[in-house]
């Protein structure tokens, strides 16, 4: 599939034309023509801040940045088909400079009410997947950008002789990024532990050790600890065979959520009893030295719910470890699930 | 207690029980469901606004300041454990949601309902509304519904549009419905959040023992249009 950008006029409610700039058309929005259609559900930012064009979908703006207290930028995406959506932030000006170069090369002035859409075609993956892999690999974009070349290397496909690069790259802004006071960092974080599990094999995966440590500080983020766990029991369960190759040092902190969160006074929190669940079948699945006391742990907890869920997940592991691998796999790989079903 | 419609006299639910809106077109067309986060004894015509855990989407977790105005609440009669476990559902998957708030949504599917993470592009798992309601009864075994392709009715594409108003120009593009796993022109066995309502509208023993076939025309509760 071909890229192409289209000059076509798309709704535009808030007047103006819409106007060129390099080889994007650029939405710009005038802060006072702005009134929300609705209030935003899902961020707590100022509604101040934020704005959008009638008919958009107020939640999916991104990424505006004020000028001044005249306008804001808003460099977006459009759906071609779907004019109205806003579908994803471009380009964010990040110095003066860049602004005024903007405001230079659109002619737009005080007076402008003017509303630039950027109106292409849905790229071709391969395309997309170069362009975020180059804001990956840009260590000086400002946290917002590389926030969100995070965010969307989590649902692009890139080709398998790259992988690794990403890998690397997601597991450096992981490291550097993990212990942000900025939920909006963790988010990412988040995309990025996800992103790095699936392409992973058994030594990076070992390396996950690393972001459940909690070095300097008091404790790592349970939304962390909860993904990296989540995302272990995912990739080994399509592929047991990597647990040999991962080292104790994960299996280690594994266990320690385990003992740590299999707890009546935590379990019962939001998250912790997700976490403590998906280490506990994590380690099942590990097949290493905790494992067997991972089993006596939980079935000596008195928290009925939690071992209800960990035997339906157990049951249904097994079944997806049955209809993944051949049989003799199954038989070591099952091992200690299929011990901690029977025993329940 | 069986899957009803809100009246004026007061109507309870649970926490983990399930709310159902109507579609923008009315006629009884269940266009959204989600999962009750609060338990309340009090709703009412006039007072139906619910907080929900529902997949928008993304999946989000209502608040006292951004909620849903219900028409339809259904519940299995969930014990403590149960609702602790759906609870545990929930938090696993909302972490993973909030990154969709910040970029192009892709992680709604209409069909099939819910479709596991996989390694390539989606490492997360995707789900219908119905879906994520039905798979989170799902992990605490309790199976609402018939969900293969051989036992749910098929849907057209006005069907679909009257479900899914505000994406009416994407579900008219082959191309783009395909991203909702929509192929060809149908019509499609699709999960439609009105089969969820029916599945409700049995005792809770006949809910625990076997999912309901939805039929044609369960789309709207009850069945078969305006009332």
């Amino acid at each position: 599939m071909s890229t192409k950008t289209h000059s076509k006029n798309v709704m535009v409610t808030t007047g103006g034309a819409i106007t060129q700039w390099g080889s994007r058309h650029i939405l710009m929005v005038p802060l006072n023509q702005l009134e929300p259609k609705q209030k935003p559900k899902h961020t707590k930012r100022n509604s101040a801040q934020w704005a959008a064009p009638y008919d958009c979908r107020f939640q999916d703006v991104f990424g505006f940045t004020t000028i001044n207290s005249n306008y804001q930028i808003a460099p977006i995406e459009i759906d071609l088909v779907q004019p109205c959506a806003i579908v994803k932030p471009l380009w964010v000006p990040t110095s003066a400079s860049s602004i005024l170069k903007f405001f230079r090369d659109v002619r737009v002035t005080v007076g402008t009410k003017s509303v630039i859409v950027n109106v292409r075609d849905s790229e071709n993956e391969e395309s997309e997947a170069s362009k975020i892999l180059a804001r990956l690999r840009h260590s000086g974009p400002s946290p917002e950008v590389m926030r969100q070349a995070v965010l969307d290397s989590e649902v692009v496909d890139f080709q398998s002789a790259i992988r690794p690069e990403v890998v690397r790259l997601l597991g450096a802004y992981v490291s550097k990024n993990r212990d942000s006071n900025d939920r909006r960092d963790l988010i990412a974080v988040g995309s990025a532990i996800r992103k790095m599990v699936s392409y992973a094999q058994g030594s990076e995966l070992g390396s996950l050790a690393e972001i459940l440590d909690s070095g300097g500080r008091v404790t790592v983020p349970i939304e962390i600890e909860l993904e990296v766990a989540k995302t272990v029991v995912r990739r080994l369960t399509k592929h047991p065979e990597l647990a040999s190759l991962i080292g104790d040092e994960l299996e280690n902190r594994l266990w320690e959520i385990t003992q740590t969160y299999v707890n009546p006074r935590l379990i019962g929190r939001p998250k912790y009893g997700a976490t403590a669940l998906n280490a506990f079948l994590a380690l099942l699945l590990l097949r290493g030295k905790h494992a067997q006391e991972a089993i006596k742990w939980v079935k000596a907890s008195s928290t009925t719910w939690f071992k209800d869920s960990a035997r339906s997940r157990s049951k249904k592991l097994l079944e997806a470890l049955r209809a993944q691998v051949t049989s003799d796999t199954y038989e070591t790989a099952s091992k200690f699930v299929f011990e901690f079903v029977n025993q329940n | 207690m069986p899957a009803h419609r809100i009246q004026d006299q007061p109507s309870a639910i649970k926490f983990a029980d399930i709310a159902a809106q109507d579609a923008a077109c009315g006629e009884n067309f269940i266009g959204h469901v989600g999962i009750s986060i609060e338990n309340r004894d009090d709703l009412t015509k006039s007072s139906r606004v619910l907080r929900l855990a529902h997949m928008g989407p993304p999946l989000q977790r209502d608040t006292d300041e951004v909620a849903q105005e219900i028409d339809v609440v259904g519940s299995t009669e969930l014990t403590a454990d149960e609702q602790s476990r759906i609870a545990l559902f929930i938090d696993e998957l909302e972490f993973e949601y909030e990154s969709e708030k910040a970029r192009p949504k892709r992680q709604y599917m209409i069909k099939p309902h819910f479709v596991a993470d996989d390694e390539d592009k989606f490492p997360f798992p995707r789900f219908s509304c119905g879906g994520f309601v039905i798979e989170a009864y799902r992990d605490i075994d309790i199976d609402l519904l018939k969900t293969d392709s051989a036992s749910l009715p098929v849907v057209n594409i006005e069907t679909l549009i009257k479900a899914y108003p505000d994406h009416e120009r994407r579900l008219r593009h082959k191309k783009l419905r395909a991203l909702y796993g929509l192929e060809e022109d149908g019509p499609w066995p699709v999960v439609l959040s009105g089969y969820v309502c029916h599945a409700l509208n049995r005792s809770s023993v006949e809910c625990r023992s076997a999912p309901y076939t939805a039929q044609a025309g369960d789309e709207y509760f009850p069945s078969g249009g305006r009332s």
